[in-house]
């Protein structure tokens, strides 16, 4: 337990995670190199994310507002839940654009103006999702997977970069 | 020198205590042919692997029967070994490839400590019980303690129980008398037909200052911060510039209508008529709130320092959650934590789940809110039709959607308390010791549910040193000079900056703390209140140094104890026997349920007190709510 609050996290973690609940998560390892846990979450996180986002293009397209708002409170949920603060903000947008209510979730909008604005925030999510994916990726090595040793080596190996 | 390592490494290796693996790595490095690629460090204090492939592909085998460097690191690490981090010298001396690791009983030529070296006890409460396997007349003499001490607990929670039923149907009583004063709305009628809530109040202290019509589809949260505004605002200027954060949906324009004529009788006015200056809360409402976005990063980290309840049994906890993400979290959590989580995922599921004859007897349910087939507040419902006892088993609200969602729903539908999302493990823990008290040992504390009622006097004694050590003293000044308050944003900056400065009155009181030994102040959970402290600690806590408790820091929205008490007593300007009442209230710390308990134990006469208390504590919540994105960004700026 004495390595905990010491995670080692890059330098730029800030711009990705809020790193209080992203070492929060870390935390749960146990000190396990591997990360099984930690890990097994963050990849799970994609599947979940990559899926929202195909339905939030969906439901655009089909216009459905009112799902577009549970899909960007759905993902609001999980990005929140691992310290994904840019997803997490802009799902919040969204699920109050979807609601019919300005990005604040205070003023009435139009159905057309919400739609419109979310079409313009779905990129941005999207952008600011791929930066944090790639971010994590690195940070657990999830590319190199395959390689038993490297894969393991992620976790501890980050503080010397 | 690995010969001379080696020999002496003979003696205790041959003898049992030593646990296979580190005698395993011990011989291997006593074996020179291998010393290329493992060996001693110069000094002998560690070991390193300088080639990790060679290593991997030949020595493991021989020695560990595998060929999985994570997982020889990996027990490593569980034998305390620590990766000694690169330095610019090492880097030079071993190359960049070498793993150097270190463990204060693991040093060359000296294997006289190696049995010292131990696997780690995956929690503190395992190490407990694999370390000392209780004797057989130790443990008699432990269960007829522990039977006592149920019984003692029975008959505690039959005294609640009752307490509890007096205060349902006092409360009940309120809000239709509340609920007839203001029949002219015709929204409020679906309030009054819960136990739990306040929105009568709230609505009685606001209605002076206010317009009503405008608040009858706010939340409690929303009437609670617009209250707020409207205290902070001497009288209604048009919507202040914070309003922006999400306070929301309401009605921009409401707060132009004040109607000072409108006067609520009944409660509005009792508050007024005992001499509570309603504007005296405020300020302190707001820093409470305030101090809990700008936990200290240091002291957070340390948040595995936590000292974990003695749970008498691990808690049977239903988490209802749709997000697989949040799920995993959740469940990880709960089992940090020591409970037995079990889990459903979607809103007909926890039902099914929860009344499955075949099933445990949940002790808690963790409901999220937004569920596919049907939500959690329905579900809760549905399972409080068979279970009329907020409080057997208590279900707590998960919920992102503090904000823009009616709180007064889940407490209608027989949720107890809410969870922010995302929440944090000592969030969590607090939650879970708050609602089960029942089923913790803490040496030190008389069962928490018997401080809910605690004196009056030892209630104000554990409230005020700390509320005058709190950053509260211009909060206390405005108090005393509503012209101080007459402008919102100021008010707010100040006391942010406060907070700032308080810290330091925290550290000594978190000393102070230490010596009691009730808590490590390193751990983040300073949060963690002391046991002994558990009611009336979370309490004090929010109401006097909330900095202390790093798990706000992770919420912001706090774990929306109503009964953030952030007015003490004396501050609230009512001493006397309401006081002591406050006192109880904000010891019981049980959030909208508890302070109707309260107000029904105490007598009469001192109604107003608790009701005052309810409504600031609804107003803290809307505080919480009101910021929380606010907090939020803050807590970004300060990571």
């Amino acid at each position: 337990m004495s390595d905990d609050g010491n995670f080692d996290l890059p330098e730029d973690a800030r711009e990705y995670v809020d790193v209080e609940t992203f070492e929060q998560i870390l935390e749960m390892d146990d000190d396990d190199p591997e990360r099984e846990f930690s890990r097994g979450l963050v990849v799970g996180f994609f599947d979940q994310a990559m899926n929202t986002f195909d339905e939030m293009d969906e439901s655009l397209k089909r216009k459905d507002i009112h799902q577009l708002s549970s899909l960007g409170h759905f993902l609001k949920g999980s990005s929140a839940t691992l310290g994904l603060f840019k997803v997490r903000d802009t799902c919040e947008k969204i699920q109050h654009l979807g609601a019919l209510k300005d990005e604040a979730g205070i003023k009435d909008i139009d159905e057309k103006d919400a739609l419109l604005k979310i079409k313009n925030l779905l990129p941005i999510m999207k952008k600011d999702y791929a930066a944090a994916e790639t971010w994590l990726k690195k940070y657990f090595n999830v590319d190199e997977e395959e390689e038993d040793a490297q894969g393991s080596k992620a976790p501890v190996t980050t503080e010397s970069k | 020198m690995e010969g001379e390592g080696g020999k002496g490494g003979n003696s205790t290796l041959a003898t049992g205590n030593t646990s296979d693996f580190v005698k395993k790595l011990y011989r291997m490095l006593s074996e020179e042919k291998h010393s290329h690629v493992v060996r001693w460090s110069d000094n002998g204090g560690s070991f390193i692997v300088f080639d990790n492939a060679e290593f991997t592909k030949n020595v493991l085998p021989q020695h560990f029967k595998h060929s999985n460097f994570a997982s020889f690191v990996r027990q490593l690490n569980k034998y305390d070994f620590h990766k000694v981090r690169a330095t610019d010298e090492s880097l030079i001396q071993n190359g960049d490839q070498a793993w150097e690791f270190v463990h204060p009983h693991f040093r060359f030529g000296d294997d006289s400590n190696l049995e010292g070296i131990k696997r780690k006890a995956p929690t503190q409460r395992n190490k407990k019980d694999s370390e000392e396997p209780p004797k057989p007349d130790e443990t008699r003499e432990l269960i007829a303690k522990l039977q006592a001490r149920l019984e003692q607990v029975c008959s505690q929670v039959n005294n609640l129980e009752d307490l509890y039923h007096k205060a349902v149907s006092h409360i009940r009583f309120m809000n239709n008398s509340a609920g007839y004063m203001s029949s002219g709305v015709p929204q409020h009628h679906a309030e009054h037909e819960i136990p739990m809530h306040v929105p009568p109040q709230i609505m009685g202290h606001q209605m002076p200052p206010h317009g009503p019509p405008q608040m009858h589809s706010a939340t409690p949260l929303q009437q609670a911060e617009r209250f707020i505004q409207q205290q902070h605002t001497p009288i209604p200027p048009p919507p202040q510039p914070h309003h922006s954060n999400g306070y929301v949906d309401v009605n921009p324009n409401g707060m132009n209508n004040t109607n000072p004529a409108i006067n609520l009788s009944g409660f509005g006015n009792t508050a007024a008529q005992s001499g509570v200056p309603l504007h005296a809360t405020d300020p302190q409402v707001s820093t409470t709130f305030r101090q809990e976005p700008r936990r200290p990063m240091g002291a957070r980290k340390k948040s595995t320092g936590t000292v974990l309840p003695h749970w008498k049994r691990p808690p049977k906890i239903l988490l209802v959650e749709d997000d697989p993400t949040c799920r995993k979290i959740g469940l990880k959590f709960l089992e940090a934590v020591g409970c037995l989580p079990f889990y459903a995922c979607d809103g007909v599921e926890g039902i099914e789940r929860f009344k499955d004859p075949s099933g445990p007897n949940y002790d808690l349910v963790l409901m999220d809110i937004v569920l596919p087939r049907l939500d959690g507040a329905s579900a809760c419902s549905e399972i409080r039709k068979d279970r009329p006892d907020m409080k057997d088993p208590p279900v707590i609200a998960m919920t992102s959607n503090i904000r823009t969602t009616d709180i007064n729903l889940y407490f209608n539908s027989g949720m107890i308390d809410v969870l922010p999302k995302p929440f944090t493990r000592d969030g969590l823990l607090q939650t879970l010791q708050k609602w089960l008290p029942h089923i913790q040992t803490n040496p030190n504390d008389g069962s928490p549910a018997a401080s809910a009622f605690p004196q009056p006097g030892s209630a104000k004694a554990n409230n005020f040193p700390h509320n005058t050590n709190s950053p509260n003293s211009t909060s206390t000044i405005a108090q005393q000079h509503p012209a101080l308050q007459s402008s919102n944003s100021p008010v707010l900056k100040t006391e942010y900056d406060n907070t700032t400065n308080s810290i330091h009155a925290e550290d000594d009181i978190d000393d102070d703390e230490e010596t009691n030994g009730k808590h490590t102040p390193a751990s983040s959970v300073g949060g963690m209140v002391p046991p002994s402290t558990m009611s009336g600690g979370v309490v004090h806590a929010h109401a006097g140094h909330p900095q202390q408790h790093p798990h706000h820091g992770h919420h912001p929205s706090g774990d929306y104890t109503f009964a953030e008490p952030s007015v003490p007593p004396a501050e609230y300007g009512n001493p006397g026997v309401a006081g002591g009442v406050e006192g109880e209230m904000l010891n019981a710390s049980a959030g909208i349920y508890t302070p109707g308990l309260v107000g029904l134990g105490g007598p009469p006469g001192a109604m107003n007190s608790p009701r005052s208390g309810v409504r600031r504590q609804q107003i803290d919540a809307g505080i919480h709510d009101e910021y929380d994105s606010r907090m939020k960004r803050m807590r970004y700026n300060a990571t």
